[in-house]
């Protein structure tokens, strides 16, 4: 039996100012807990207790005993809890009736850390069936007379705490009866009699956690209108928190029970205005949410259009009713807003719900918002009217994205001069929602590719666009963020027009020549000039990617540009790791900038050569990035080898020595994992330009890879790119790629049989997505081999492994919904087999079962997927019909 | 707040979306990549899925009950087309066409288009002795040969696969291959093994050539009554399980690197060069063979390129005499280099590119006489020349009902009667399909400059839908005229020799460009 010991000064200790007692303190605390775990929970908890010791050291001693039941970190959270679950039951006992005398000592903040630690403690025992009388234990508190309004606040908080926990774990821990007992103790805290305004903020925050639990009581009509009367009446509690707490609990209603809402959105919508009009900005904010919310909601029923979910429209009713209450938050800025980035308040978070109540209800919005604009877009008779400008431009602005293009079409080609004209206004806030909104209007309505819809911006009208924006570029610091932006967008909607030149083609030159220098700028009106440079070079990515041949010139001029920026950044100081970070920053966009170049140029044959004049300079560039490491830094000029080996094909091979190692280190490096997987990617480009070049490094590389699949420490999405990978490599070594087909096709069939079974088990969404990445790697893996191995090799080496394959076929037959990469891919695959696999029609015909024929089906039936599958159903169908 | 983050598409997370679009380009990059790259492959090795019951030889001896139901399955087909015009089976019209063979015809048609295809020479050119070569033609199967991925494949003139080997080729066969760049696209002439030089007829050879359906020949531009392999019983070892004999004309491509767009001349000089190059350059030897490699019953098909001169009298005389001479050469050899049954000369200009897409091309041309082919004039299906000349033409549709050749642009020669339009109804008449006729007394018609007006022609009967397509105007007017006035080798020589007297006495040696 572990004794405590004392620990109090300990404790003080570590919460010293001085920074050398509170480092040996922290040392001797973690020693304890390594040496003797049982003792050193048991004196945390006899501290946190202890009615005697200073709340100071009670309060540490709940936190640190939190640490040992809790990580952010999943693993280490495991280990926690396993450690915890093996420690002896009488000391757990001892430690559980601790933590629940705690909640009845003063003071109240030590009622309150104690809270936060039954929660963990019972987020281990619950599931584990341990611990059965914490519920009823704390339920006691609350029917206990004389009722301790501190006692039931902290348990009122450690109930929401508890149920906090339980919702993160998937399985039903709390029984029916349990869950009926905890609800009825919260809302019964939550009434407006209840004396003490904490406590009913207790129960109010308690009851957001609990709803997702109130499924039963939700369903009993009673008992949900008991609940809602509580939830709506505390929105108009005298105390603001509850108010607040109020609003944030009818978001989860709404979340959890949108089907059940129809009878409450009369009051619902009636405190919500009254909050927005009247009531403080905090609380005015959570009621505008609760309207975004709803929306949120009704866009994802409308997304996935499931019969099953019903959807009310509650938006599209209430637009009408709604919007001239958002409208008039508008005009509700803060002074100067504009500089602060983050910036949140009404007028934001208004002019945010406007914008999803504009995609929700889509044409509705138009009429009831567009009086609003053409009454105030104009508006200057005081000094205070740029509000109603900038408020005016907001809304105009925010509607953008939802209604119909042919809906807004005519609207917006009459707004364009007014906009245009705007972003010489005097107030800074209405040209930067200025350039904000025109930026929207090239996203949503500027495609020169759709000739459905009217082109917006045609050569006629694109000089004074250009000449506007080419200005907005040298106004202030975060102006010139957004007309970044919509040049990128304006770019960007250029991307499709066919033909040698675009419109844009005029200005390419000097558009990018501005945005070079945009992105240097040093503006002492800005401390942070990051924001801009990160924005030019983005919007000279989307001009680079929308560049039409006559303008590939001029791209082919910026790589040395940005390999001498690139140089430039070997030049920054870098004594501080905040320094350090900066350039690593910094050479990651230039790096993005290059790669984004070299792809383009790569993309057209007589434009590699661009690239290849300065190949050496490049890889050195590149090489040095590597060597300057970090994270960031890495994955940019690592994607940016990609890009370079499109141009350089197989003389990409004398680069392969001094890469190596870096790629190598890519490939290790387990940690961050998006490095790994984009490195992973390149190593596929490089195969396919090197080709058998190769060679000399693949044992080295295959065994990362395999190292990699087999490995837990390995992010999963890296996993399916290592497959495919394996194709990629199968496909350009041919012969070569033998030695290592045994180990690939076992790896295979794990992953087949993984896949099968993920695919049996019912799986939410995201576990679907990944199984579907998962099959893509496997079927492009095994169309790299049978189509590497050729005829006569496959034949003899995979033939073995069709009836498998087939049956992963027939795995992904039975889905419910298929999904076109995965079908188009298995079916090729099948196609691939047919064509260098004898007979494989007499295997087709015994398979177990033949739904792998859906997946042909559905690509023959399918406009979009036939094109590319058609020969491999051919070659199947003749298969099949050679065996009959 | 997330909802903060977002309003105004607030940039304090740009850096890492703008990043997030970088990778999606990346690894679209890369998906395409890899798309392109096995769909390379897939092209290349396509050339293997269809006909594989009907040419790929190994089965009959391994499913004989397979092959035998297999071929009464065809037989059956076949007399079923002749006598009642079945569902459309030709290669453009899909109607009717049993969507499991839509692949094997669609690739088919692809394969039908390369070769090129030369005109017959119904005059003879102004500069036929400094512009053109001159070849021996063959007796055997015209076919396209591919070696890749370490297969040779051999395709013949309709598309359809005949065989699938390893070849010495670079690219045809394990131990060739440079990558997956590596391939050879050759113009062939296959002659099988033991190839019967006794020209027979008999019943019995007529069941095979029921069995032949679409590997067969078209008729009339090869031997039409030339004996075949397949027996009807299935005893001996199938056409080409040993030993057939590739007569290269042609090349398209050698290492991956196309010849299409080079003259004649070039080709054939880049493609000895590099015939001896393989085989070690220690042969000046322009009847090069490269054997098929390793020993074993399907590696022992040859490769012999064949002999070319400049198309001067000397040049001309030597290619008319040519297999006459290898026959005695493979005599007095004993199963050495195998000879082979000329039929013809066949003649490029010098700078004639290697013209594809089916048309024909004039700078490609076929002429024979009687002094160096057996069949100057087509024979029927029995071997025996018919009385009135016979040719294949497509039914063009209404409203015109006309019957036209091959050429691009059609020749139209005839019309169908409205009455016999009719009778046939739309579903037997589509328009394309092949019908046969024979020209009577009336003979063909031409207009005042020479070009053709038309024919007196005589239905006959449908034609084998499976030759893909109807004969060519010069191919008709060259049996025309043999049956006529035969454009014979002296009148040939006499122009050459005109020619060279024409331009003086110093340029008459016929510059052999290799030796026989």
């Amino acid at each position: 039996m572990a004794a405590p010991v004392e620990v109090t000064q300990l404790l003080l200790h570590a919460q010293d100012p001085d920074a050398n007692v509170r480092s040996l303190a922290e040392q001797k605390i973690s020693q304890f807990q390594e040496h003797d775990y049982p003792g050193f929970l048991a004196s945390l908890a006899a501290e946190l207790s202890s009615l005697a010791k200073p709340a100071d050291s009670r309060r540490l001693a709940g936190l640190v005993l939190k640490n040992t039941l809790d990580a952010k970190d999943e693993s280490r959270k495991a280990e926690l809890q396993a450690r915890w679950g093996a420690v002896d039951p009488t000391l757990k006992n001892q430690i559980r009736e601790a933590l629940l005398s705690t909640l009845q000592m003063e003071p109240q903040d030590v009622r309150h850390t104690a809270a936060l630690v039954l929660a963990k403690v019972a987020a281990i025992d619950l599931p584990r069936r341990e611990w059965p009388n914490l519920i009823s234990s704390l339920l006691a508190n609350m029917s206990a007379t004389p009722p301790h309004h501190g006692v039931r606040q902290a348990t009122l908080e450690t109930l929401g705490y508890v149920c906090e926990e339980m919702a993160s774990i998937n399985d039903e821990v709390l029984a029916p009866e349990q869950i009926n007992m905890v609800l009825t103790a919260v809302v019964a805290g939550m009434r407006p009699d209840e004396p003490s305004d904490d406590a009913r903020l207790a129960a109010t925050t308690a009851l957001q956690n609990a709803i997702e639990f109130a499924e039963h009581n939700f369903d009993n009509e009673s008992e949900r209108n008991y609940i809602m009367q509580m939830v709506c009446q505390g929105a108009s509690a005298r105390d603001e928190r509850i108010r607040i707490a109020s609003f944030t609990c009818l978001h989860e209603i709404a979340a959890n029970y949108y089907a059940k809402l129809p009878a409450y959105m009369g009051e619902v919508f009636a405190i919500s205005v009254k909050a927005i009009n009247e009531d403080s900005e905090d609380v005015g904010l959570q009621a505008v949410e609760f309207w975004s919310t709803l929306c949120d909601i009704e866009l994802d029923l409308a997304d996935e259009d499931d019969p099953a979910e019903v959807n009310h429209h509650f938006i599209k009713a209430v637009v009408p009713h709604l919007v001239p209450v958002l409208l008039k938050q508008l005009t509700k800025q803060d002074e100067g807003q504009e500089q602060e980035e983050t910036a949140w308040n009404l007028a934001m978070a208004s002019g945010t719900c406007l914008g999803l109540l504009a995609r929700t209800a889509e044409d509705a919005i138009v009429l009831q918002v567009m009086p609003f604009v053409t009454e105030n877009i104009g508006k200057n008779t005081t000094a205070e009217d740029w509000r109603l400008r900038e408020a005016a431009t907001f809304a105009f602005g925010s509607i953008l994205e939802g209604p119909s293009p042919r809906s807004l079409a005519e609207i917006v080609r009459q707004a364009m001069g007014f906009l245009l004209a705007a972003m010489k206004d005097p107030h800074p806030y209405v040209r930067d929602t200025t350039a904000w909104t025109i930026g929207r209007v090239f996203e949503f309505q500027h495609d020169a590719g759709n000739t459905d819809v009217p082109e917006l911006i045609t050569r006629e009208t694109l000089p004074q666009v250009a000449q506007v924006l080419l200005g907005g570029l040298g106004d202030q610091v975060h102006i010139a963020v957004r007309v970044c932006d919509a040049i990128g967008r304006l770019a960007e909607g250029f991307t499709g027009y066919a033909g040698q030149s675009s419109p844009l083609s005029p200005f390419f030159k000097e558009i990018i020549t501005n945005l070079l220098n945009a992105s240097s700028r040093s503006d002492p009106s800005h401390g942070d000039s990051t924001r801009l440079q990160i924005s030019a070079f983005e919007a000279i990515n989307d001009m680079v990617r929308a560049a039409s041949p006559d303008t590939l010139d001029t791209v082919g001029q910026l790589t040395p540009v940005f390999l001498q920026e690139i140089a430039k950044t070997f030049n920054m100081v870098t004594a501080s790791g905040e320094q350090r970070e900066k350039q690593a920053e910094l050479q990651g966009q230039l790096c993005g900038v290059l790669q984004v170049i070299m792809q383009k140029l790569s993309e057209v044959e007589q434009y590699k050569a661009a690239v290849l004049q300065y190949a050496d300079q490049i890889m050195e560039t590149l090489l040095r990035v590597f060597g300057n490491q970090t994270c960031s830094v890495h994955e940019e000029a690592m994607l940016a080898v990609g890009a370079f080996t499109y141009a350089c094909g197989r003389q990409f091979t004398k680069y392969l020595p001094s890469l190596y190692p870096y790629l190598k280190m890519g490939l290790m490096n387990h940690q961050e994992w998006q490095v790994c997987l984009s490195t992973v990617g390149v190593l596929g480009d490089i195969s396919r330009n090197v080709e058998t070049d190769l060679l000399p490094y693949c044992d080295e590389i295959m065994q990362l890879l395999i190292h990699n699949l087999g490995s837990n420490d390995v992010h999963r999405s890296i996993k399916p790119q290592i497959l495919s990978t394996f194709g990629d490599l199968a496909l350009v070594l041919g012969d070569s790629f033998e030695k290592y087909l045994e180990t690939v096709k076992r790896m295979l069939s794990q992953a087949m049989h993984l896949s099968v079974m993920q695919a049996q088990s019912s799986a939410d969404d995201d576990f679907l997505d990944y199984n579907n990445e998962l099959r893509i790697g496997i079927l492009e893996a095994y169309s790299g081999i049978f189509q590497g191995l050729g005829p006569g090799k496959a034949d003899l080496q995979m033939k073995s492994e069709v009836p498998l394959i087939i049956e992963f076929a027939n795995s992904i037959g039975r889905d419910a919904t298929l999904d076109d990469t995965v079908v188009r891919n298995c079916v090729n695959l099948l196609g691939d087999i047919c064509t260098v696999v004898n007979h494989v029609g007499p295997i087709l015909r015994q398979a177990r079962t033949n739904d792998w024929e859906k997946l042909l089906n559905y690509c023959s039936d399918s406009g979009h997927l036939l094109g590319d599958t058609e020969w491999a159903i051919n070659a199947v169908h003749t298969a099949v019909e050679q065996a009959a | 707040m997330s909802r903060r983050a977002a309003a105004k598409e607030g940039s304090s997370s740009a850096y890492t979306s703008f990043q997030q679009k970088r990778r999606a380009q990346a690894l679209d990059r890369q998906k395409n990549a890899r798309e392109d790259k096995v769909q390379q492959l897939r092209t290349l090795a396509l050339a293997a899925i269809q006909d594989d019951a009907e040419a790929m030889h190994e089965d009959t001896q391994q499913q004989p009950q397979n092959r035998q139901q297999q071929r009464h399955r065809r037989r059956g087909q076949q007399q079923q087309q002749q006598q009642e015009l079945p569902q459309d089976t030709q290669l453009y019209g899909m109607d009717g066409v049993n969507p499991l063979q839509l692949g094997g015809s669609m690739m088919k048609a692809y394969f039908a288009r390369q070769l090129m295809q030369p005109e017959w020479m119904s005059d003879i050119p102004q500069d036929l002795g400094s512009s053109w070569l001159v070849m021996p033609r063959p007796e055997g199967k015209r076919c396209l040969v591919i070696s890749t991925g370490n297969y040779t494949y051999a395709r013949s003139r309709t598309g359809a696969l005949l065989l699938r080997f390893p070849s010495k080729l670079p690219g045809g066969g394990p131990g060739t291959s440079g990558g997956e760049s590596c391939y050879c696209v050759l113009d062939c002439i296959l002659q099988e093994q033991e190839q019967r030089i006794q020209h027979q007829h008999n019943q019995q050879q007529q069941q095979q050539r029921v069995g032949m359906d679409a590997d067969m020949a078209p008729a009339g531009e090869s031997t039409p009554s030339q004996p075949q392999q397949h027996s009807a019983n299935g005893s001996s070892s199938s056409s080409s399980s040993g030993g057939c004999t590739f007569f290269i004309q042609d090349v398209l491509a050698w290492r991956g690197y196309s010849l299409v767009d080079c003259g004649a001349e070039f080709r054939l000089f880049w493609l000895a060069s590099k015939l001896q190059e393989e085989a070690g350059g220690s042969s000046s030897s322009s009847s090069w063979s490269l054997d098929g490699g390793n020993p074993g019953p399907s590696h022992s098909h040859r490769f012999k390129l064949l002999p070319y001169w400049h198309a001067t009298p000397d040049g001309l005389a030597a290619a008319a005499r040519a297999g006459a001479a290898a026959a005695a050469a493979a005599a007095a050899a004993a199963g050495g280099c195998p000879g082979y049954v000329q039929d013809g000369v066949y003649l490029r200009h010098v700078e004639g590119h290697y013209s594809q897409g089916g048309g024909c091309t004039p700078l490609a041309l076929l002429w024979k006489d009687a002094g160096c082919s057996r069949y100057l004039l087509d024979t029927d299906g029995d071997g025996v020349v018919p009385e009135f000349q016979q040719l294949v033409l497509a039914y063009q549709g209404p409203p015109t009902d006309g019957v036209a050749t091959a050429d691009e642009p059609p020749v139209v020669l005839g019309r169908l009667p409205q009455e016999f339009v009719q009778q046939m109804g739309p579903k037997l008449l589509r328009p394309g399909r092949l019908l046969r006729f024979s020209i009577r007394a009336g003979g063909l018609l031409f207009n005042a400059d020479g070009s053709p007006a038309g024919a007196d022609l005589a239905y006959e009967g449908p034609a084998n839908q499976r030759r893909g397509r109807a004969d060519v105007y010069t191919k008709v007017l060259f049996q025309w005229q043999a049956r006529r006035q035969p454009l014979q080798l002296e009148a040939l020589l006499a122009a050459a020799v005109a020619e060279q007297q024409q331009q003086g006495a110093g340029q008459q040696q016929g510059s052999s460009m290799a030796d026989d």
